[in-house]
């Protein structure tokens, strides 16, 4: 998997880290039980601090995406808990994009489109 | 002795700027990666842009063909050219004149092609790419298999020091100098560096090519691969040239033999320098079509040569122009690296100003408060008369075998610590073209002396014998 980080952005490397993990487990590139380099190799080859990659772990195993153990590192949760429900932050953030997409005239079914396709697993 | 010294300068030069030629200025730059330290874009390639890039390259490789020329007739000049310390000065500055040479057209190529970039509404995204898979798991050089060349290194230095304590009895007038300790030293450490050197570049970030984690690995390992072979063959040449140049060196007794072993070992190390260079463009090129993922980092790279990334955590970055590894000098370490490469060049300078001038002054003996005096630039040995036991007239200096263990010996003159006819204690300071000298004998020391002119030595070693 593929990991892209944008130095310029706003958003924090950690979170950055986080949320691409997210993506790939979404679109299946990250499977199950797949094991994640561990905090040194991954800062090491991304060229970033361990504690940024530590961060971004942690968070991911709060969440309940990864789960970690001293003996086998970090790995992709075999089952991730299904809430079925979408949190206020994200709801906010989902406004915000749709709000965005309104005022610059897109029309909805083209947003649906891009909906059904990251749905699908294609990025 | 001053061609030898040319031809062993000559064999490191052309081919190095021979090498570094081919992988600066590429004979076409469509199919590289980079253009004069700038990443390849499709946008380069099309229409007018082509044609501005395409003459832009061309004026570039051209200045540096003819900077190439003009070295290598410097180079044939100074072949024929004597006196040591003037051809060592005019060699340094030669390669270091021609290294920069070559370096300009590609700094000036850098500086257009970002303006260009720029002209183009090209903008560096900042975005960095790393490929999960990869991370930690691309290793090519084996711990097993650089051991054995280290291990027998060691084991040569080890019998070459035995061999000097006398542990271990060979007849040798050059035992006990400690000289083939050190040329056997001199090879492992240079062996133990490489393997430091092999384990940082194996540990270099992966490159992202493409979205495809199979073509990234299988890439990342073909380069990896070829590196660690290079390196492997390069110990093992290391390891059995260091015992050649012992046995040729210490045991038979012959300058020529070594000379000739250091010729063989920089030709063998720039034709597998070139090897490796041709290999890794090879790979470039079976992979050029899967590339399709560039990670823009044009402005982190000063002149396309410098690279200097505070946001990047890592040390060590493959070079963009040329073959190995740099450091990131925005890294602590990378400053302070930055900083003590900046003194060995000036050290360098300082060093060869200093040989300078110490061969154009010539040597003084004098007598003062009871103390014989050689003096050049500073007083380098102080001598009390009443330590001397025994003096002698010597009438032709090359009827003497001289070794040099630490200090000059060059052709006009021999300066500091040396092996004289098997005899290791010696501290010389002579002027081997003059012909007559004085050997005096100490408890510590045997002295080989001698003033610049001939009528000076014997004024000096008449004063000596009348006042014992």
């Amino acid at each position: 998997m593929i990991i892209r980080i944008d130095e310029m952005s706003d958003i924090p490397i950690y979170l950055q880290l986080r949320n691409q993990i997210v993506m790939g487990i979404s679109s299946g590139e990250l499977k199950a039980g797949e094991k994640l380099p561990t905090v040194r190799d991954l800062a090491l080859e991304m060229g970033i601090n361990t504690m940024t990659v530590s961060k971004a772990y942690q968070l991911l195993k709060t969440e309940g995406y990864i789960m970690t153990d001293r003996k086998n590192g970090a790995r992709i949760r075999t089952e991730i808990k299904k809430e079925a429900y979408i949190s206020d932050a994200n709801k906010t953030e989902l406004k915000r994009i749709v709000s965005e997409v309104r005022i610059s005239g897109v029309p909805k079914q083209e947003l649906f489109d891009l909906i059904e396709l990251y749905w699908g697993g294609e990025q | 002795m001053s061609l030898i010294f040319g031809i062993v300068m000559a064999s490191i030069l052309v081919p190095t700027l021979l090498i570094m030629s081919f992988i600066l200025y590429p004979k076409n730059w469509k199919s590289s990666k980079l253009i004069f330290g700038v990443s390849m874009r499709k946008e380069y390639t099309e229409g007018d842009t082509a044609e501005t890039v395409d003459k832009l390259y061309n004026t570039r490789r051209n200045q540096a063909k003819k900077f190439l020329l003009l070295s290598f007739i410097a180079s044939v000049i100074l072949l024929l050219l004597h006196g040591f310390i003037l051809q060592t000065t005019l060699w340094m500055i030669l390669i270091f004149a021609s290294l920069l040479g070559l370096y300009i057209p590609y700094f000036i190529g850098n500086r257009e092609m970002k303006s260009l970039k720029r002209a183009l509404g090209i903008t560096s995204e900042k975005i960095s790419y790393t490929d999960m898979s990869a991370a930690g798991s691309i290793r090519t050089v084996k711990f097993s298999s650089i051991l054995l060349p280290n291990l027998i290194g060691f084991i040569c230095v080890l019998i070459a020091f035995f061999i000097d304590l006398k542990i271990i009895p060979l007849n040798s007038d050059l035992i006990g100098n400690f000289m083939g300790t050190g040329v056997c030293a001199t090879f492992f450490v240079m062996g133990i560096v490489i393997s430091v050197i092999a384990y940082l570049m194996d540990s270099l970030k992966n490159e992202v090519i493409s979205s495809d984690s199979t073509i990234n690995t299988n890439y990342n390992r073909a380069r990896k691969k070829n590196l660690s072979n290079s390196i492997i063959a390069f110990l093992w040449l290391n390891a059995v040239l260091m015992v050649l140049s012992y046995v040729f060196s210490i045991l038979m007794v012959s300058e020529l033999f070594f000379i000739i072993g250091l010729i063989l070992y920089i030709v063998i190390l720039m034709a597998g320098i070139f090897i490796y260079a041709s290999r890794n463009r090879k790979i470039e090129n079976r992979y050029k079509k899967e590339m399709t993922i560039v990670e823009d980092e044009d402005d982190y790279w000063i002149g396309g040569l410098f690279y200097y990334n505070p946001n990047n955590k890592r040390l060590n970055i493959s070079k963009r122009a040329g073959v190995g590894t740099t450091f990131n000098f925005a890294h602590p370490i990378g400053k302070l690296a930055g900083v003590l490469i900046s003194i060995t060049i000036l050290a360098t300078i300082v060093i060869l100003v200093y040989m300078g001038m110490t061969e154009a002054t010539p040597l003084k003996l004098k007598i003062e408060n009871n103390k014989l005096i050689c003096h050049q630039l500073t007083d380098d040995y102080i001598i009390d008369i009443d330590d001397i036991s025994e003096i002698e007239w010597g009438e032709d200096v090359s009827n003497l075998r001289f070794f040099k263990v630490a200090g000059f010996g060059i052709s006009n003159l021999y300066k500091g610590s040396f092996n004289v006819n098997g005899d290791n204690d010696c501290k010389v300071f002579l002027n081997p073209e003059e012909g007559s000298y004085i050997r005096i004998v100490t408890d510590e020391y045997t002295y080989y002396i001698s003033a610049s002119a001939s009528d000076e030595t014997r004024a000096i070693y008449d004063t000596l014998t009348k006042s014992k």
